[in-house]
């Protein structure tokens, strides 16, 4: 009687009964998620301003984490402009001014074309498993669906973001909410992704938020 | 009768050179301790005034309440005609727009990659055709090299941000900001000078330029920061700066991007700092005076003391008391007068020195320093140096003679003739 009672609590909840990964294998199912040998990107951001909304459409190409360029098409003030990662460095394109720039030391932490999204949040696209030791906090339910929740802490010094907390949908195992801490412990940005495409490995983001918390 | 005196104390070196270098000597320091003063609190707000705060000043109310004072997407807009508008309705003042931005300047190296980069302060001022603003950021006193901007796309940096870079006149340099809307702008330009302030703050990454040069480069044709406004007489009116951001702020609406009046008082502490100065400069002045005149009081009575004997002896000749009394406060008044004349010269010489020549606290000040404290700190020869001195100086010593002068009048024929056995 106890174990039906049990198995029916389980059913309404719908939590699976079947024991659940460790963070260690969420954490490896995530990096999959984010991990592909080629990846072509087409897409608009979208910058709410104070004198209101800009939309920049780009390209990017990427091979692995390692190699990755961005070209700019629209608006006509930002067409043409480029940036390629390579490893750890980062280079910007002008065409306006004619100029190679590398992006490195205090040019990392400014904003790209005026998001909230920094270029060192754009280089710190690496290994979750690699970089930070995860622990699993209490499951939290998100938009009316159970959520497992992960605090990563990092495993070397000299990352952006030494703490993270990642929400993830248990269906899917794609990060549906990440924020991001500071040395100090301070929220310093807040990612909310609402959709996903499917793709052969799992699921990528295909509508997100990116917000600077400190603003 | 003073010919006499002069004689007198001329002669008789006892009487007169020591009070007279005492004199002569706490002048010359209250002298030289004024001018100082004035020269290095009154210098500090000015440079604030010039390069930061103006007498009065514009900004957006979203940039005032933001703390914000640099940042593009809360600048004014229709600058041109918001400056008509202030000249028209307060004629007292000289109004600047200026342009306070942040970026990196990076310079290419021979294949066009980056060489060097270094984190700016940029300003954009009214350049061409506008002497006052030249003066107001000391800029022709303050070129080391070069000369300043005469067309567009050409820059001044200071000379630590050029040699930080290692940028030599005539090289060219990337300006990387943002515009208004957040945009990035990458823009080139050509050194053609560098300066040096003398303020640390100002000389560690500055870069400067012509307003409407900037404003093109950054994508805000009739923008800018600040719009700062001075008097165009005799310095700072605080009462007439108040009662023109009252009127201006009443007469305009209260939105984010509208503009705000602010005075100097209200930036930066300032309010506290220059009531502190104005309640310092009194106190230590009064201190200094009372002490100064303490001194010689003391001296005056110490003199009138010591000459009892002479009064004795002048009595037994006949001499009358009230003659007696006089002359001693004459005298007092002659060496009083002397010693004045001598100690405001010779305090107005090292006062003048250091008005010209300064003196360099950079070793003095050291760690992050904000404030617009110039590191070369500059005496101020002002009106009252000619007169301070005299308080003290003329009237102490004849207050004290005038109180132990009285002794004369205490004097009777035993005293004398047992002062006169005595000789």
């Amino acid at each position: 009687m106890r174990l039906w009672a049990l198995l029916f609590f389980f059913c309404l909840t719908g939590l699976p009964l079947a024991a659940e990964p460790t963070a260690a294998e969420i954490l490896r199912r995530l990096d999959q998620n984010q991990l592909y040998p080629t990846l072509f990107i087409e897409s608009t951001m979208i910058i709410q301003g104070r004198k209101g909304q800009r939309r920049l459409r780009s390209q990017s190409w990427s091979q692995g984490r390692e190699k990755s360029f961005i070209r700019y098409l629209s608006p006509p003030r930002e067409r043409g402009t480029s940036m390629l990662k390579l490893k750890d460095q980062l280079w910007l394109y002008s065409p306006q001014a004619d100029r190679t720039i590398a992006i490195a030391g205090h040019m990392l932490r400014q904003p790209i074309m005026g998001s909230d999204l920094s270029y060192e949040d754009m280089m710190e696209r690496t290994s979750l498993v690699k970089n930070y030791q995860a622990t699993k906090l209490d499951n939290e339910v998100i938009q009316g669906a159970g959520s497992w929740v992960l605090e990563l802490k990092a495993k070397q010094a000299g990352l952006a973001y030494p703490k993270q907390r990642i929400w993830v949908d248990p269906k899917k195992i794609a990060a549906t909410k990440v924020e991001l801490y500071g040395s100090r412990g301070k929220l310093l940005k807040r990612v909310t992704i609402q959709s996903f495409i499917q793709t052969p490995t799992g699921w990528y983001p295909s509508d997100l938020t990116y917000k600077d918390m400190l603003k | 009768m003073i010919r006499f005196l002069l004689k007198g104390l001329l002669r008789d070196r006892h009487r007169s050179l020591f009070p007279l270098l005492v004199i002569s000597l706490g002048v010359a320091l209250l002298v030289l301790f004024q001018a100082w003063l004035q020269g290095a609190l009154y210098g500090t707000l000015s440079n604030q005034a010039h390069f930061r705060t103006g007498h009065v000043k514009l900004l957006t109310r979203g940039a005032w309440a933001e703390n914000q004072s640099s940042s593009l997407d809360l600048a004014l807009s229709q600058v041109e005609t918001l400056k008509n508008e202030l000249a028209t309705s307060y004629p007292d003042l000289n109004f600047f727009p200026r342009l306070r931005f942040g970026g990196l300047l990076d310079v290419p190296d021979a294949k066009g990659e980056t060489r060097s980069q270094s984190p700016i302060l940029g300003f954009g001022l009214e350049l061409f055709n506008h002497k006052q603003e030249i003066q107001a950021f000391h800029l022709q006193e303050g070129l080391a090299q070069g000369r300043l901007p005469q067309g567009p796309g050409e820059i001044l940096l200071t000379l630590d941000l050029a040699e930080k870079l290692q940028l030599t006149l005539g090289e060219k340099a990337t300006l990387i900001s943002n515009d208004p809307n957040g945009g990035m702008v990458i823009h080139n330009f050509t050194l053609v000078g560098m300066v040096r302030f003398g303020i640390k703050p100002l000389d560690r990454a500055s870069l400067i330029g012509d307003l409407k040069d900037l404003q093109r480069a950054l994508g805000m044709r009739k923008g800018a920061t600040e719009i700062v406004g001075f008097f165009k007489e005799k310095g700072l009116n605080r009462p007439r700066a108040l009662e023109i951001k009252r009127h201006f702020n009443q007469n305009h609406p209260l939105s984010e991007l509208s503009p705000q009046m602010i005075t100097l008082s209200d930036q930066d502490g300032l309010d506290t700092y220059l009531d502190q100065i104005e309640s310092w400069m009194s106190w230590i002045l009064i201190f200094f005076i009372g002490l100064l005149g303490f001194i010689l009081w003391n001296l005056g009575l110490i003199n009138g003391l010591r000459r009892y004997r002479e009064m004795g002896l002048r009595l037994a000749l006949g001499e009358e008391k009230k003659q007696i009394y006089q002359s001693l406060l004459l005298e007092a008044l002659v060496l009083g007068l002397v010693g004045t004349f001598l100690g405001t010269s010779i305090g107005l010489l090292p006062a003048y020195y250091l008005q010209e020549v300064g003196l360099d606290t950079t070793k003095i000040l050291t760690g992050n320093q904000n404030f617009m404290i110039q590191n070369q700190v500059h005496a101020k020869i002002i009106f009252s140096n000619l007169w301070v001195g005299f308080f003290p100086g003329l009237f102490a010593p004849f207050l004290g003679t005038l109180i132990s002068g009285l002794g004369v009048f205490r004097k009777n024929t035993a005293q004398i003739l047992n002062q006169l056995e005595s000789i």
